[in-house]
């Protein structure tokens, strides 16, 4: 058992102060997952804050044989998707180029490493949404496999096609935007 | 984490002649079983079963392993025998419809059967999946699982499904075939198009709602006399038999349009019962067929 | 071992989840195909750029509210047994019973309730507390909103039909329920699910565009049991236009049967309705 699964095993039981070692664990991970998903600070921090009052409040359906990152995923999906679902996409929608990551101007960041950034984040927001949803899971959230296919609901086999074909979706992108191939 | 994954392959040496497998009444049949192990013994196990056709048989026991016999019955071998072509001859291009007349000869050739059969069985954390998307096979399959799983079973066409003393929670869809389900304690939701369905509760669950639902059909089932259930009932075409100790009102759902000065129609029947105080919903829907709500 | 498996391989071994690299037979494999030894070459490169995993840090203030709302809810929780416990004992059991069903909603609700309480006894001035309590209905409305939501999205056939349930005690005011209520009307799996939306949406208010969207599902709709029901459903509106006869009648799943009820109650020429 994970130490996440015992202390969200111990918030269900009641001792919901143990709420605060999974917030302080998790919320950074959780914020920059809702930035990368597309969405503007104050936004994203309204939906972390959403996302733990969740956790608090379905904490009674929570499983010790389930993955807690799987868990606390599929709800922090939940809460986006129902975000979505209310406003448009475009009015809160700030796409990745236009996103800034704190720190990006400091003096140690080369200009090549800088290019090369944007590049993979500008063919990450050029590929269908449950493409970049996958790789944003493994690549930046590093979910393994088997929690990423539980918080899909698919099996690990169809899980494996989706991945690749996001993989070569995003080289595909990736090589028109560095100029590699032409279109 | 363990992760099962059994690939049931039939390989069909076919390279016999057909006039074999015409003798042979068995020959389009094969059978394969398995006893799966669960990821933690002690905690109750889903079960998700997806076929495109054939029969699924769920029987709950004392054991901790699932339990899995699957038959697998080619279809062409079915459709052959039910169209009367004569299969001692080379390949009837009549089987393959309009394409068949544009055919190239298949003389002095023999027919080489397309066998591979995929059922796929997974287990990740407790949960097992089995699935077939074959839509030449028939597979009968019979499970035994644990007494307190879970179950989400689909089945497009074939012989429908029967559950038998499963506790958990029960989801059931089958198109074509009738549904069956006796033993029930968890709540369960069930639809069918065009079969009936047959519900034998042994406890009424009070934790989640439970819905039967047949398009077409009779819905047949049996509450223990103590259930609270409120039985909310649509039914378009058909009667209601009940022998439950709760009176069926009418629900009146337009109220607000006679307020428009409209005239009221009734076209469906929505009807309620509150059983011993109603704390569950039990939801009975047909649209042309008999309901029989019984006690016991 | 197929191209997938070792993509997924080579992500499991780069995030760590996995302790072995490619095997030499597996690379030899990767060598001998250019396009997979190029996807390859793409996931390491992308797993090492380190730039990438730079991130962005929230405002003080999120950290700030999330400790406030832990805070409230322990105060809630401390008094939620023995809140529980007196409202078992109060004659009201029907709506307890219910909250106590839904237990998550109950614990919502509560963490609200007692903090609003607590607010609101703090309180001298009565205009404030008038404000206020409107405040705090409007929170539990909105958290009863987020619950049924929650409801609504989940796998379970049965969860969902608890959460339709739970949502006919909700105002429809909310678009984000009312869109997925329609949601699950026009694409719930289970007909179950559909025919105790239209319940709910019966509750609701009447206005054009409902009735246009009860129109659309019905062109839709491939069960006659949920055709029926949106049919009776329709009755609270007024006439159906010719063009919205003829979206119902598009449907090519529409029930005979279905089909002459809506010509004999909704066709222009109809006196009744």
């Amino acid at each position: 058992m994970t130490d996440e699964t015992s202390l969200m095993l111990k918030v269900k039981d009641g001792q919901i102060g143990h709420l605060s070692d999974l917030f302080e664990a998790n919320h950074l991970p959780l914020y920059n997952f809702y930035l990368r998903s597309g969405l503007n600070r104050a936004l994203a921090e309204d939906l972390v804050q959403e996302t733990f009052m969740r956790v608090l409040a379905y904490r009674s359906t929570y499983k010790a044989e389930s993955s807690f990152k799987a868990w606390f995923y599929r709800i922090a999906r939940n809460v986006v998707a129902d975000h979505f679902r209310k406003l448009s996409n475009k009015e809160h929608h700030e796409s990745f180029e236009e996103q800034h990551m704190e720190g990006s101007d400091s003096l140690t960041d080369s200009l090549e490493q800088q290019d090369q950034r944007n590049d993979f984040e500008k063919a990450l927001s050029a590929i269908p949404a449950e493409h970049r949803e996958i790789i944003i899971l493994s690549r930046f959230q590093q979910l393994n496999y088997a929690d990423i296919a539980e918080m899909l609901n698919c099996n690990i086999n169809t899980l494996k096609t989706r991945m690749r074909a996001a993989i070569s979706n995003l080289k595909s992108e990736y090589r028109l935007i560095t100029g590699e191939v032409t279109p | 984490m363990k992760i099962y994954r059994l690939k049931a392959t039939l390989l069909m040496l076919v390279m016999c002649a057909l006039s074999s497998i015409v003798t042979s009444a068995n020959a389009a049949e094969r059978s394969v079983s398995h006893n799966l192990e669960l990821t933690d013994p002690n905690k109750p196990a889903k079960i998700d079963v997806s076929l495109m056709s054939g029969k699924i048989t769920v029987e709950g026991y004392k054991g901790k392993t699932v339990k899995i016999q699957a038959t697998v019955n080619d279809l062409d071998k079915v459709k052959e025998d039910s169209w009367g072509v004569n299969v001692n001859t080379h390949v009837n291009t009549k089987m393959h419809g309009d394409a068949g007349e544009n055919r190239p000869s298949t003389k002095g050739l023999k027919r080489v059967k397309k066998t591979n059969v995929n059922i796929d069985i997974e287990e990740r954390n407790n949960r097992v999946s089995i699935e077939s998307h074959n839509n030449r096979d028939s597979i009968e399959l019979i499970l035994k699982v644990p007494f307190n799983a879970s179950l989400e079973l689909e089945v497009n066409k074939g012989q429908g499904v029967s559950v038998t003393n499963v506790y958990g929670e029960i989801e059931i869809e089958s198109v074509r075939g009738p549904i069956t389900a006796k033993g029930v304690r968890g709540s369960i939701v069930a639809e069918s198009s065009r079969s009936d369905m047959t519900i034998v509760f042994d406890e009424f669950n009070l934790e989640k709602p439970s819905s039967l639902t047949v398009h077409r059909g009779n819905i047949d089932v049996t509450l223990p006399s103590k259930a609270s259930a409120l039985i909310d009932v649509k039914n378009y075409d058909g009667e209601i038999f009940s022998g439950i100790e709760a009176e069926f009102k009418n629900v009146d759902k337009v109220e607000k349009g006679k307020s428009k000065g409209h005239q009221k129609i009734t076209i469906g029947g929505s009807m309620q019962a509150n059983l011993n105080g109603g704390k569950q919903k039990l939801l009975l829907n047909t649209f042309r067929g008999d309901m029989f709500i019984r006690s016991k | 071992m197929n191209h997938q498996d070792i993509i997924s391989q080579k992500i499991e071994f780069l995030n760590g989840n996995r302790t072995n690299d490619l095997s030499p037979e597996t690379l030899i494999m990767v060598k001998q195909d250019p396009e997979l030894a190029s996807e390859i070459e793409f996931v390491e490169q992308l797993w090492k750029q380190t730039e990438l995993d730079r991130v962005s840090k929230p405002s003080a203030q999120m950290q700030a509210r999330f400790y406030q709302m832990l805070s409230h809810a322990q105060s809630a929780e401390a008094t939620s047994h023995k809140a529980t416990e007196s409202a078992k004992k109060t004659s009201r059991e029907p709506l307890l019973v219910r909250l106590g069903l839904f237990q998550p909603a109950f614990q919502v609700l509560l963490l609200v309730v007692v903090f609003g309480l607590g607010w609101s006894l703090n309180s001298n001035k009565l205009s404030q507390q008038t404000d206020r309590s409107a405040v705090l209905e409007n929170k539990v409305e909105a958290l009863n909103v987020m619950v049924a939501l929650s409801m609504l999205g989940k796998d379970s056939t049965a969860e969902r039909l608890a959460g339709v349930d739970y949502a006919k005690n909700v105002s429809l005011d909310d678009e984000r329920l009312v869109d997925s209520l329609l949601a699950l009307l026009n694409g719930d799996r289970s007909s179950a699910v559909r025919l105790s939306v239209v319940d709910v949406l019966a509750q609701g208010k009447q206005h054009d565009q409902m009735q246009r969207k009860i129109v659309d599902s019905l062109s839709k709709q491939s069960n006659p049991i949920v055709q029926v029901a949106l049919v009776e459903l329709l009755q609270n509106y007024s006439k159906l236009s010719q063009q919205q006869l003829q979206t119902i009648f598009s449907n090519e799943q529409l029930d005979e049967e279905v089909a002459r009820l809506i010509k004999q109650n909704f066709a222009p020429q109809s006196k009744t309705i």
